[in-house]
């Protein structure tokens, strides 16, 4: 579910914000933090709790001021400029839905404090067709489902028409299937309303599913850019290749050439490597090939110690003289491993190498 | 076994009530129920409506009614228009100056009501540090007065609406104010569409124990208020202690008690759209 549609022209704007530094009083919450979003794309902020999304989200929108550093919406600079003056549209994590007020309300809100236009039925009216909740603009809030309350504060945000449009954990209140559902309709959405959007969520499958780009951030900073398969296939920072998909993680000294050692063990890596030096050596699961004979590349007899089984996949952990290395296999293969001795090889390629971080 | 437990939970429930309802039926249903049948009395036939019909036929108890009802209302609009700004101030100050304002807002109830309105009678009497702001010819009488009244009973009950204004208040969550903003709307406009219609319960509530302690205050009227601008509490103490007439004072109080929560009764019903909205 990638998509390219930076091609499309759009009508929103494009973000970026330049060395910006937070400071809540106890530390610096963002430090150094920068960041550009293309018009039109659907962007994607992914980390962890804590890591700094909602602060980020915070300072675009206008509610966090930070020490340092701007944000520009177009190049123009509205670091210091309130909310109500950035044209950023806003979808809480908890919807932040005037409890007293109807959905039309609600979503009419942004047209009536603008003085109520004379088209403002049918406007009210096209917005709730856009989220599919025509007939139900006479419930409160709290008469709706969770994800029709979610719809409720999409169409809202739009109804004044933000150059960009911020998504807080928008799914996280909702069930498997609906998320799933939503994810859709959002993608839907913003590509009907053509508007810059960041997407902040802490679920990387959402990320990924929904996003153009996404930026996986960590302690106030940004580890990396990219789309889904850059971000999955050519980690940039430890913090990156563990925390995105599911990965073996070695740790080794250099050869001073194209291999490391890892408990004594000589392991083929993809690039030269300094003699001495400590480095970080990732394999994804599905990379580990697992074979009665010894494969190609990287092989290890193995034992197979346990078995996963999840759903269309089935992991593997076996356990070889480097350590207990996962593999993941098809469940349409019709092999089973059981606890036979077995090879657990992978191609040098297939892996990444970094630095180890110092210390 | 369902059963059982629920009979269980009933037997604990009801014993867990049971020191209130008897202290209520002792102390509250049984004494009104008293002063009901005694209001109902004249001479010695039962039950006549006598005592009801010179109330509302004298000019004089329909003065004092008519002047409750106006002090209790007065001092009630004062409270809120005094208390909200302050309750407001309260719930967006920092952490550190609200732990200051509240108790800058409730120390008046630290101090007795007696001597609270003492410090009124000294600072409205003719000789006091207001009236000497004035030359001596044109002192204004402020001591004995039903203005007197209202300022001393606000100072009284202004805590109790700040802290029924500022629970409601407290309870809206802050990214409403926020996602208001992003829509354009002005600070005012936040205010009034948002923050005044999530705390109306708490205005209500709030102006339901003001309305009600206002009309029912006693040692506070007499002492600002004097014997010329008697209040139905005042009133009702005379008829029974002084002039030792019981069936007209219970006639008296229950009348009060009529107003009191006929007035209580329009306002909740008339207010229980907005609340019922707000899900307060």
């Amino acid at each position: 579910m990638i998509e390219q549609s930076q091609s499309t022209p759009s009508r929103g704007v494009s973000l970026r914000l330049t060395d910006v530094d937070v400071d809540y009083g106890a530390g610096n919450v963002m430090s150094g933090f920068s960041l550009a979003v293309h018009p039109g794309e659907f962007f994607g902020l992914l980390g962890p709790s804590g890591c700094g999304k909602s602060t980020t989200l915070g300072v675009i929108a206008g509610f966090v001021e930070p020490s340092r550093g701007k944000v520009l919406l177009d190049e123009r600079d509205v670091t210091a400029a309130s909310p109500q003056r950035r044209g950023v549209g806003v979808v809480f994590q908890s919807y932040a839905l005037f409890p007293h007020m109807t959905v039309t309300e609600n979503v009419g809100y942004g047209l009536r404090v603008a003085g109520k236009p004379a088209d403002y039925r049918q406007r009210v009216a096209s917005l709730l067709e856009l989220v599919r909740l025509d007939g139900k603009g006479h419930r409160l809030p709290r008469e709706l489902s969770g994800g029709e309350q979610q719809r409720v504060a999409i169409a809202r945000a739009l109804a004044v028409q933000p150059e960009l449009l911020l998504l807080d954990e928008p799914l996280s209140n909702l069930d498997a299937r609906l998320r799933a559902d939503m994810q859709a309709e959002l993608r839907r959405i913003q590509r009907e309303a053509n508007v810059t959007t960041i997407f902040v969520t802490h679920d990387q499958e959402e990320a990924f599913g929904i996003c153009d780009r996404v930026a996986v951030m960590n302690r106030g900073r940004i580890e990396q850019i990219g789309n889904a398969r850059e971000i999955y296939k050519r980690p940039a920072s430890r913090f990156v290749a563990r925390f995105v998909g599911r990965t073996n993680h070695l740790t080794g000294e250099g050869t001073g050439d194209r291999a490391i050692l890892v408990g004594g063990h000589r392991i083929a890596v993809p690039e030269a490597v300094a003699a001495g030096k400590s480095y970080d050596l990732f394999v994804r699961p599905e990379e580990v090939m697992l074979a009665e004979t010894a494969g190609e590349g990287n092989s290890l007899p193995a034992k197979v110690v346990s078995i996963q089984e999840a759903g269309p996949h089935r992991y593997y952990r076996v356990e070889t003289a480097i350590g207990v290395l996962e593999a993941c296999r098809s469940s349409k293969a019709d092999v089973d491993f059981g606890s036979d001795d077995v090879y657990a090889s992978w191609l040098p390629e297939a892996s990444t190498l970094l630095d180890a971080p110092h210390g | 076994m369902a059963k059982a437990h629920r009979t269980s939970l009933l037997i604990t429930h009801a014993a867990m009530l049971l020191p209130l309802l008897v202290i209520l039926g002792f102390f509250f249903v049984l004494p009104l129920g008293i002063v009901a049948t005694t209001s109902l009395k004249e001479e010695q036939t039962f039950p006549s409506l006598a005592q009801y019909l010179s109330i509302f036929t004298d000019g004089f108890y329909l003065e004092v009614m008519v002047r409750t009802l106006v002090i209790g209302l007065v001092t009630t609009v004062a409270a809120l228009l005094a208390g909200y700004p302050a309750a407001l101030l309260l719930v967006f100050s920092s952490s550190r100056w609200r732990r200051v304002f509240l108790f800058i807002i409730i120390s008046p109830l630290f101090v007795s009501v007696i001597v609270r309105t003492y410090g009124w009678i000294v600072l409205l009497g003719p000789t006091g540090p207001i009236a000497s702001l004035f030359p001596p010819d044109i002192r204004p009488r402020m001591l004995k007065t039903e203005g007197a009244i209202v300022i001393g009973l606000m100072h009284i009950y202004i805590p109790y609406m700040v802290l029924s204004i500022n629970s409601a208040m407290a309870k809206i969550d802050v990214r409403l104010l926020r996602a208001a903003a992003t829509l354009r709307a002005s600070r005012w406009q936040i205010f009034k569409d948002i923050i005044l219609p999530l705390s109306a319960p708490g205005v209500v509530a709030g102006s339901a124990i003001v309305f009600s302690l206002s009309m029912t205050a006693f040692s506070t009227p007499v002492l600002l208020g004097g014997a010329r601008n008697k209040t139905m509490p005042f009133l009702i103490y005379q008829e029974n202690l002084v002039l030792g007439d019981w069936q007209s004072g219970s006639a008296l109080a229950i009348v009060l008690l009529a107003i009191t929560t006929t007035v209580l009764a329009v306002v909740t019903i008339a207010s229980s759209r907005i609340v019922n909205k707000v899900g307060g």
